[in-house]
Parts: structure tokens; sequence; C-alpha cells
């Protein structure tokens, strides 16, 4: 312990965790050391921040339902039998993990997806979104691709940091192509549904919550041998996809983007943590 | 910080500090995780979060210093990068 930053001390004196003598013996410190108290303020800064950002998140934090649980919990355990304590434990398991996902929800970063450059526009394409090509092939009655989004749900995306919730997330419906021939994709480069996904299933050991399961970034997450598009073209049509009849007369339908050099994707400021 | 309501530009910058927040949390470990949300949104007690996690009260200490240490880093770093982008011409 030999920085002053590296004594734990700080954060639970900042949090109010010391004991009486502990804390005076720490203030006295304090007193005594300019650089100690700049740490202080730091850790100050950093634990108004969390709190200041979770409490204004309902995603990020803890719902009234899970905190309930963490009460009922505390105020049994006093009276907890040891043979009672493995319960206990599997409940703060469930309800800890239903506090994560907000940790790796991987909707509502786009927005630091944007160019390191000062750009305004979005990040440049890489791999056009593959939500419409993974479409189930039961329900439509004709060769259909899956619209992109409705408006509906694009304003629910931006709301997600206000009111979204990932158990809310749903397929998009289907449309005829004879009531409406066009679909739009969102071609993006998010790719960070594939770490989130798997720090859930190797690190963490649960099953991802649905909503932090977006396919089309499980997709993009790895590298095809896609033909890169011809100058002045976005999209290739990659090999294998083509018309596959399913039932009913449903198709699947590919398409494939990628830049025919790396320039765009250097532009790009992806902040992703994976 | 500013009201929520008070237009695009604000709602904006709310998101990204969100944002930060957000990418910031994912990259601590998950026990460093369950004590951050346990501290900052449950409001427990060093502990009762040792009740919690099944920790010594001293460990717990241990987790929640080193992960605010790990999240000024990481916020302090996007803060920078994220003037950059706003300061741009």
């Amino acid at each position: 312990m030999n920085q002053p930053s590296e004594d734990p001390r700080l954060t639970a004196y900042a949090l109010g965790e010391l004991e009486a003598d502990e804390r005076a013996a720490f203030e006295a410190q304090l007193a005594a050391d300019a650089e100690l108290r700049a740490e202080l303020e730091a850790v100050r800064r950093t634990a108004e921040l969390l709190e200041n950002e979770l409490a204004r998140s309902p995603e990020l934090a803890l719902s009234a339902a899970q905190k309930k649980t963490i009460e009922q919990a505390l105020q049994k355990a006093p009276t907890t039998a040891p043979a009672a304590k493995k319960p206990r434990k599997l409940r703060w398991g469930w309800a800890l993990a239903a506090a994560l996902p907000l940790l790796l929800s991987v909707g509502g970063l786009s927005l630091m997806t944007r160019g390191r450059k000062g750009s305004a526009e979005p990040a440049p394409t890489v791999t056009a979104s593959a939500r419409s090509l993974v479409a189930p092939l039961s329900e439509p009655p004709s060769l259909a691709l899956a619209p992109e989004k409705t408006k509906g749900e694009e304003k629910q995306d931006q709301e997600r940091f206000d009111t979204e919730s990932y158990d809310k997330y749903s397929d998009n419906p289907f449309i005829r192509v004879a009531a409406d021939p066009r679909s739009t994709f969102s071609i993006d480069v998010d790719t960070a549904s594939y770490s989130m996904v798997r720090r859930f299933l190797l690190q963490d050991g649960a099953l991802p919550p649905k909503g932090a399961v977006r396919i089309e970034e499980l997709l993009n997450y790895f590298s095809y041998e896609y033909p890169a598009a011809r100058p002045g073209e976005v999209f290739t049509y990659p090999p294998r996809s083509t018309r596959r009849p399913g039932p009913r007369g449903t198709g699947w339908f590919g398409l494939a983007s990628k830049p025919r050099k790396s320039r765009l994707r250097t532009d790009s400021h992806l902040t992703w943590c994976s | 910080m500013e009201s929520p309501d008070s237009g695009p530009a604000s709602r904006v910058e709310r998101q990204q500090a969100l944002g930060r927040v957000e990418c910031a949390l994912s990259e601590l470990s998950p026990e460093q995780r369950q004590a951050v949300i346990l501290k900052f949104s449950g409001g427990l007690k060093y502990k009762e979060i040792a009740e919690v996690m099944e920790l010594s009260v001293t460990n717990v200490g241990f987790i929640l210093h080193s992960a605010l240490k790990a999240l000024r880093s990481q916020l302090s770093d996007a803060g920078q990068e994220l003037e950059t982008v706003r300061s741009a011409p």
C-alpha cells in the first residue's frame, strides 16, 4: 500500500463506512497529506457520478422488486439457520442476475460509435444488419423481407435509456410484399452483443437476458468471405444467400455489405467494451 | 447536471454520460459490478453487501475501492474522448 490511491480507506471514508476511531485516524492523515486529499476528492466524484447515473437510469439500477428481495433477505439474515443459507444465496443470484442486463445492454450505445474526427454522421457501413435475414420462416404467406423497424420500435430504441427494458424486446412484424414491397436495413457495425452474450455464458454462468441477444450483432461479430462491393455500390449478394422457398412460400434472402477498404472502419470510434 | 427535459442536446449528452457509465461498469469483474450496484443503486452498507455476497467486510472494502478506481480511470478516458469529439469543428 505504497500509493495513497491504493488505500481502501479512501473509499470507505468517502462512503461513510469507517468506524469512529478509524475515521479520526484517517482524518489526521488526510490533514497532513495533500495527495491523499486529492485522491479522496476523486473517489468522491466517482461515487457521486455513479450514484447519480444509477438513480437516473432504471435500466442500470436495481428494480424496486429486487431491492425488496434484498431487504427481505437481509432482514432474515440474523435468524437464518446455517442450513438455510444456500437457498438464500441462490435467491441473491437470481436478483443480481436480473439486475445485470442493464450493464450489458447493447442497443443504446450506438451514439458512441460516432467518428473520432468529430463527424456528426453515424458510424460508417461495414456489414448490413442481418436482422431482416433471420426472420422465422413459418408465419408469412409470401416471400418477404421483414421490415427493419417500425416507427414505434425506433421510438422505443430512442427511449431505451428511459423506459425500455430487455424484457419487452420483440420481433418485428411481418409485412406482405404485396402491401409494402420496400424494406430497409440498418447498416451498422455493432458487434457488442456477441461479447455480452459470451460474457454472460462463460464468465457469469448465466443465460443472457432475451433482449441482450441481438442476432445481427452476433452475425456481424465474425468475418465472412463475402465479395467486396464494387465501386459505387453498397451491397453485394453473397453466394449463399438465395431464395430458398420455405413453408407456405416464405423465403430467405440475403444481402451483405463489406467495405472495399478498411478506410471506413478506421473512421469509426467504437467504444464497445469487448 | 442538466435537466433531462432541456432539449435534444442535453439528452444526447445524458445518453453519452450514461453510455460511459454503462460501458465502464461492464468492464468490471462480475464481483465488482455486483458490489457497485448493491452499494450505489441498492444503498447497502459494506456489512450488508458482505452478507449478500458472502464475503468479509474487508473484502467488500477492497472490491469497491478497486472498482471505483477502475471506473474512475475509464470514465476520465472516455470523457476526454467525448470532449475531443464535441469540440471538433
